[in-house]
């Protein structure tokens, strides 16, 4: 199991390194020049000359490439902004927390609601229970966070003022941003658990256990859970990993001080050093995210555990396989 | 050793199921007598209504789909259709217990064997921990199984130690009737013989009466002391087994019993009973089996035969050899 | 005598792609969701196609006299800050999201077809280098990289597009190989290779109609997705640009007059989540009848 980790650990270093790559020559390949960019419209040609050797960008893109590389492994360096100097770690360090925050306890509140429902669907089939809450969990999926987010500011914090608009420190800030956040992963952590448990239910060895005079409660949330558990997990894990991507637009709404918002901004300033610190981030806290899920699955399931002692395993999780195979919550 | 005493008596069972084509009646009008200790066989083909009454003993039928369940199962004394749920999950494991028929699917992956008939052992009794650890690995060995194997997981048996173990967790806490539907059809031939005579060691050692479901004939001559034919949801003969064997009088047992292939005789065209089973949404008038009877008159379309007695405790629901016009 | 026969056979196959079509169909019928997400969709996307004509004023032009005007008769959604008639801005946004939506998905399925397609058929090496690509591309937010391509290629509507698709192909990819993977070794395949069926002819003929049902269910929730993304996009400055009637860019606008003009927000609001919603619903239902282990 430990070497099973250890080699999906050691499998991140070739991804980060292809992923960090990608995502510099995208930014590199853009027109504007980052040198203008930072010293601002007034500078003269001259002056944006010495700001580009100073920056480096006068070497080839390679070259470049490899010194960004050098600094992060050997000075965990990640330079600074081009335009305010500013240390990038610094900067991550500062905003990240937030969107870890916000996307973290966003899909916790939604599977934390989710969950409980889509068991509750699935045990009641077919009834008005069910495709009531069913209707609304596809409402819930299609609203976007952003939509969502505004509506509700237009409804809470504008006619009836009971919350802030904007902020993440106290709890009222952060009841507005987790709810229209949270939606979404809620929505969808209720259909993929009710499907799952359906599927679950149909099988024979519920029919042995219910035959053995176990009762219907323990019967639905201690076997059949248990064992509709993987796909779930596996939702919710996708689900923070596109949250930490993609909730830009929410800190963009209400004000929050988080990465996204930052990454935004760096892309616009073609700021490099700060779009590379950022993006490695976000994919280096998605991997563990996944690595996670796949620790949980061997925790929960013996097969996948009896896999992953035998060493050959493989090195990809169980998300990208199931990512790939494209399973949608029904 | 069969005592006389009555231990089930199912009268008059009707199941029916929604389906998108209308309503599948699966069982109709069935009735059957279980002494103690008796190892009763159910033959039939596939879709003729045997686990469907099974589940209904036991009261496991999917609710979803089940349209109404009419009758009486009288189980000591009682009649289990009109129990509650409550009183129906203390029966189930302790008085009645089953055994399903695809041991690859029976068991739950994510726990281990041992810890699976634990559970059937703690839901029926008040021992404590320790002594239903200790118990559980009992019936393991009681089954063939090492009790070292107790933690292990189900994926790490093969279908015939699988279905042991189903066999351990049925008889823990030793009920007096055990269901068997098709308990060794999914395995091989040569594994089948060990689970009868595994079964059988059991019957007899704990004196449990079983109700064996089934298609095949072989495994019936094996073990079972009284037999009943089921088609198309109706029990269309009954007796003991030498005399549904040598003196079967429905047609329908003697296809059965035409079809299977002599190993002296040689053969070039496997005997079978023409025609299908009847679509379980409409039934054919009168006699379920007349389409497809070598011997049906023109009653037999027309009025549902009653059980004949035709002495030695057979029954029979077929009007060929009575004295009414009818056949041969 | 050929030539009979290659109709015949030709005939046969339109015949069983339209009885499964019959089939789903009838089976789409039943859920009353699905077929009233379907009737919208097209309402919309007609809507979309004659926005010239339908749209009862034009899209930019604007009316300083009527400026931020609630809902009346005149202007049936109101006006937004530079007098623009919404109603119209919306109809006009309806093609774009949905032309767009289509394009990236339609873009997606291609190139993913081509690569799940070379994956899963020549398979081995050629096939662990593209599936391993797909998978880096896999672990990188999708929101993300289309972020960065917009940012760094100009936010015109064919960038937007491959920027929004372009995360989705690793996915038909999948899609797409599996389904050739599995029906490689089916017995046609060594008939129709027998008859002489080149490579091509044997993806293109015979095996890709077979995937066409989890296809059309994965691009139907492609559309949303795309859809999502452009308007997010816009929202923050990044998609289209005004005075280009994108919902994204709209709700965006409507946000420095949330207090005292919110008709200016709800409108986009609803449409984008109507849109999304019945394409969702639809993708539901034609799963759902695409897939005859779910019937009953």
């Amino acid at each position: 199991m430990i070497k099973y980790v250890l080699r999906r650990i050691l499998f991140l270093v070739p991804t980060l390194l292809l992923v960090s790559f990608c995502v510099y020559a995208i930014v590199h390949a853009a027109p504007g020049d980052p040198a203008q960019l930072a010293l601002g419209e007034g500078a003269t040609q001259a002056a944006v000359e010495v700001k580009r050797i100073e920056l480096g960008l006068d070497k080839p893109f390679i070259y470049q490439y490899f010194a960004w590389l050098k600094n992060v492994v050997f000075h965990f360096d990640f330079g600074s902004s081009y335009r305010s100097e500013i240390s990038v770690a610094y900067q991550i360090r500062s905003y990240f927390p937030n969107t870890l925050k916000l996307a973290g306890l966003s899909v916790f509140f939604g599977a934390l609601i989710g969950i409980p429902i889509g068991i509750l669907a699935s045990v009641k089939q077919s009834s008005w229970f069910d495709n009531f809450v069913m209707s609304i969990a596809m409402i819930g999926m299609s609203v976007p966070a952003f939509v969502l987010a505004l509506v509700m500011i237009l409804i809470f914090s504008v006619k009836l003022r009971w919350l802030p608009s904007s902020g993440f420190s106290t709890v009222s800030e952060m009841l507005l941003p987790i709810t229209a956040l949270g939606m979404q992963p809620m929505a969808i952590c209720a259909r993929m658990t009710r499907s799952s448990m359906l599927e679950v239910i149909r099988q024979d060895y519920i029919r042995t256990i219910r035959a053995k005079g176990q009762s219907e409660l323990k019967v639905i949330v201690h076997h059949a859970f248990k064992n509709a558990l993987m796909p779930i997990l596996t939702t919710i894990g996708l689900q923070f990993g596109a949250l930490i991507g993609g909730a830009f637009v929410t800190e963009t709404i209400f004000l929050i001080p988080g990465l996204g918002r930052l990454l935004v901004t760096a892309v616009t300033n073609r700021d490099y050093p700060l779009v590379l610190g950022g993006v490695v981030c976000v994919a280096t806290v998605v991997a563990i995210t996944n690595l996670l899920i796949d620790v949980a699955y061997a925790l929960v399931d013996p097969r996948v555990q009896a896999q992953f002692k035998n060493a050959g395993g493989g090195a990809f999780s169980w998300p990208t396989l199931i990512k790939r195979q494209g399973i949608k919550p029904k | 050793m069969e005592s006389n005493r009555e231990l089930m008596k199912i009268k008059n069972l009707s199941v029916s199921y929604k389906s998108s084509n209308g309503t599948v009646h699966a069982v109709r009008n069935l009735s059957l007598t279980i002494k103690e200790g008796e190892t009763f066989g159910l033959v039939g083909e596939t879709g003729a209504g045997k686990t469907t009454a099974a589940l209904s003993i036991l009261r496991i039928l999917p609710e979803i789909s089940t349209e109404s369940l009419a009758g009486q199962i009288i189980f000591n004394g009682e009649d289990l259709l009109k129990k509650s749920r409550k009183e129906m999950r203390k029966i189930r494991g302790k008085d009645i217990a089953m055994i399903f028929q695809d041991p690859m699917t029976s068991l739950d992956p994510v726990n281990t064997i041992g810890s699976q008939i634990e559970e059937m052992i703690q839901l029926h009794t008040h021992l404590t921990k320790k002594e239903i650890r200790k118990a559980a690995e009992q019936m393991l060995e009681t089954v063939g199984i090492r009790k070292e194997r107790f933690s292990d997981y189900p994926y790490q048996f093969s279908g015939g130690m699988k279905q042991r173990v189903v066999i351990a967790m049925a008889l823990s806490c030793n009920p007096k009737l055990i269901i068997a539907d098709e308990p060794t059809t999914a395995l091989d031939v040569t594994i089948q013989a060990q689970i009868l005579e595994l079964m059988r060691g059991l019957k007899e050692k704990y004196k449990t009466a079983m109700i064996m479901i089934t298609h095949d004939l072989g495994v019936v001559a094996d073990i079972c002391d009284t037999v009943a034919i089921i088609y198309a949801g109706q029990i269309v003969e009954y007796g003991t087994v030498e005399e549904i064997f040598y003196s079967h009088q429905h047609p329908y047992t003697e296809g059965l019993f035409h079809s299977i292939p002599d190993i002296d005789v040689a053969q070039s065209k496997l005997k079978v009973i023409e025609g299908v089973l009847p679509d379980p949404t409409a039934f054919p008038s009168g006699c379920s089996f007349h389409p497809r009877c070598p011997y049906v008159k023109a009653k037999c379309s027309q009025i549902e035969p009653d059980n004949r007695n035709v002495g030695n405790n057979h029954f029979v629901k077929c009007f060929r050899g009575t004295s009414e016009e009818g056949c041969d | 005598m050929a030539d009979i026969d290659k109709k015949a056979r030709d005939k046969t196959k339109i015949i069983n792609i339209f009885g499964e079509t019959n089939e789903t169909w009838r089976r789409l019928k039943k859920n009353k969701t699905a077929v009233f997400s379907l009737f919208v969709l097209i309402i919309l996307a007609v809507l979309g196609i004659f926005a010239d004509f339908v749209a009862p004023y034009s899209y930019f032009e604007q009316n300083l006299h009527d400026l931020l005007q609630a809902p009346s008769r005149a202007h049936w959604l109101g006006t937004d800050q530079y007098g623009r008639d919404i109603l119209s801005r919306l109809i006009y946004g309806t093609r774009i999201s949905l032309s767009v939506g289509l394009i990236a998905v339609g873009l997606a399925l291609f190139a993913g077809g081509i690569l799940g397609s070379v994956a899963g058929f020549y398979g081995k090496r050629i096939d662990t280098l593209i599936m391993r690509f797909m998978d880096i591309m896999l672990s990188i937010p999708s929101v993300l990289l289309a972020l960065a391509i917009v940012a760094t290629f100009g936010t015109s509507l064919p960038n937007l597009m491959l920027a929004t698709g372009i995360s989705t192909v690793p996915g038909y990819a999948r899609l797409i190989r599996a389904s050739i993977l599995s029906n490689k070794e089916h017995e046609y395949v060594e008939a129709a290779r027998a008859v002489g069926a080149g490579d091509f002819e044997i993806i293109t003929k015979h095996i890709l109609p077979n995937c066409l049902a989890p296809i059309l269910v994965q691009a139907t929730f492609g559309v949303a997705t795309a859809i999502l993304t452009v308007a997010g996009l816009s929202f923050v400055g990044l998609g289209l640009q005004p005075p280009i009637a994108e919902w994204g860019s709209m709700l965006s606008e409507a946000r420095g007059y949330i207090r005292d003009y919110s008709y200016m927000l709800i409108s986009p609001a609803v449409t984008i989540a109507l849109t999304v919603f019945c394409l969702n619903t639809l993708g539901d239902g034609l799963r759902d009848a695409l897939d005859p282990k779910l019937r009953d």
